[in-house]
């Protein structure tokens, strides 16, 4: 099995939770044009991007790119019913840790404090991504219409 | 099972916990009675979070009513979680029973505690907000679309001033 590089990302777990968690991932690898999860599946692994980056597609529309250190599934991964809502894709060659959800049920047993650790990860991430949704909403909301023509004439230069 | 832990089993994430866990995670909470009022409005201090009892809240922005959300719904925790102050404010619609827990305590059950009730009521917040974000990528898709529709219609309009 190929060895896990260090993940940044898990430095702010004290030494014995890092490993513990370390323990659990596996090295996953995808090509470009892979998925990393499609949406609308059940499948409940969780992904610590380790380099690349993968686009978050929801319905046909990209919503963000994520890179090193993103966490990818996280949604799903502690949901009663998971269903997958966004096409992760890879954009470029990506290396990533995965986690199975049956792995952290042992992690909770073996080890509560770094699977404490994780579960805080998740919900600082997802609440920062949430607020950024809702940020992207009221731009959108709020920013007046710029017509096609106008769009062309500031890339183009004239007038 | 008394009625605070009965409530918290409704709670997306929570179903499968044992009845101990929800317990003691139910005498975290206060509980809130109110008809016709405010829980909180837009820019206060985010100093709480709540899960509905009984009965609903309207959630008020700019003097807009945007949802209505009912039994088993946790809500305030997103400012609960980030110190911002709330964006939205929030109305029992008619009378309501509340679930409340104070923002201090929140974060030290969230930040520090290592137990199966803090695990429990950090998963169904991650839970909670996972929803939320689908459906705020959903709304995010449809507005987008909208505008560009609305771009359409503004470079025609565009077209038909040009000589």
């Amino acid at each position: 099995m190929t060895a896990l590089p260090p993940i940044p990302l898990l430095d702010v777990l004290e030494p014995a939770s890092r490993e513990a968690l370390r323990a659990a991932l596996v090295l996953h690898r995808f090509a470009p044009g892979d998925a990393i999860v499609t949406a609308g599946a059940t499948d409940q692994s969780l992904y610590i991007l380790l380099s690349g980056s993968a686009t978050v597609v929801v319905g046909g529309l990209v919503i963000t790119t994520l890179g090193e250190g993103a966490l990818v599934g996280e949604m799903s991964f502690f949901e009663p019913f998971p269903d997958r809502s966004a096409d992760v894709v890879a954009q470029t060659a990506v290396a990533a840790a995965g986690l199975e959800r049956s792995s952290y049920a042992a992690l909770c047993g073996a080890s509560p404090v770094a699977a404490a650790g994780l579960e805080r990860l998740v919900l600082g991430r997802l609440a920062a991504r949430l607020a950024e949704t809702n940020a992207q909403i009221s731009e959108l909301v709020t920013a007046p219409p710029v017509g096609i023509l106008e769009r062309l004439r500031r890339r183009m230069g004239w007038g | 099972m008394d009625g605070r832990a009965t409530i918290l089993r409704a709670l997306p994430g929570l179903q499968e916990e044992p009845v101990d866990v929800l317990l003691a995670l139910g005498q975290r909470f206060e509980v809130s009675l109110l008809r016709d009022a405010w829980v909180c409005r837009q820019g206060d201090p985010s100093d709480a979070l709540y899960v509905i009892a009984e009965g609903y809240l309207g959630v008020y922005r700019g003097g807009r009513r945007l949802t209505v959300l009912g039994p088993g719904s946790v809500v305030g925790h997103v400012g609960a979680l980030s110190g911002a102050p709330r964006s939205a404010g929030l109305r029992a619609e008619g009378a309501a029973a509340l679930m409340v827990m104070s923002a201090v305590v929140a974060a030290e059950i969230l930040e520090a505690e290592v137990s199966a009730p803090a695990s429990a009521l950090r998963r169904a917040l991650i839970v909670s907000v996972g929803r939320q974000i689908r459906e705020a990528s959903r709304a995010l898709v449809r507005l987008s679309r909208q505008a560009e529709d609305v771009d359409v219609e503004a470079a025609l309009e565009e077209a038909r001033g040009l000589p």
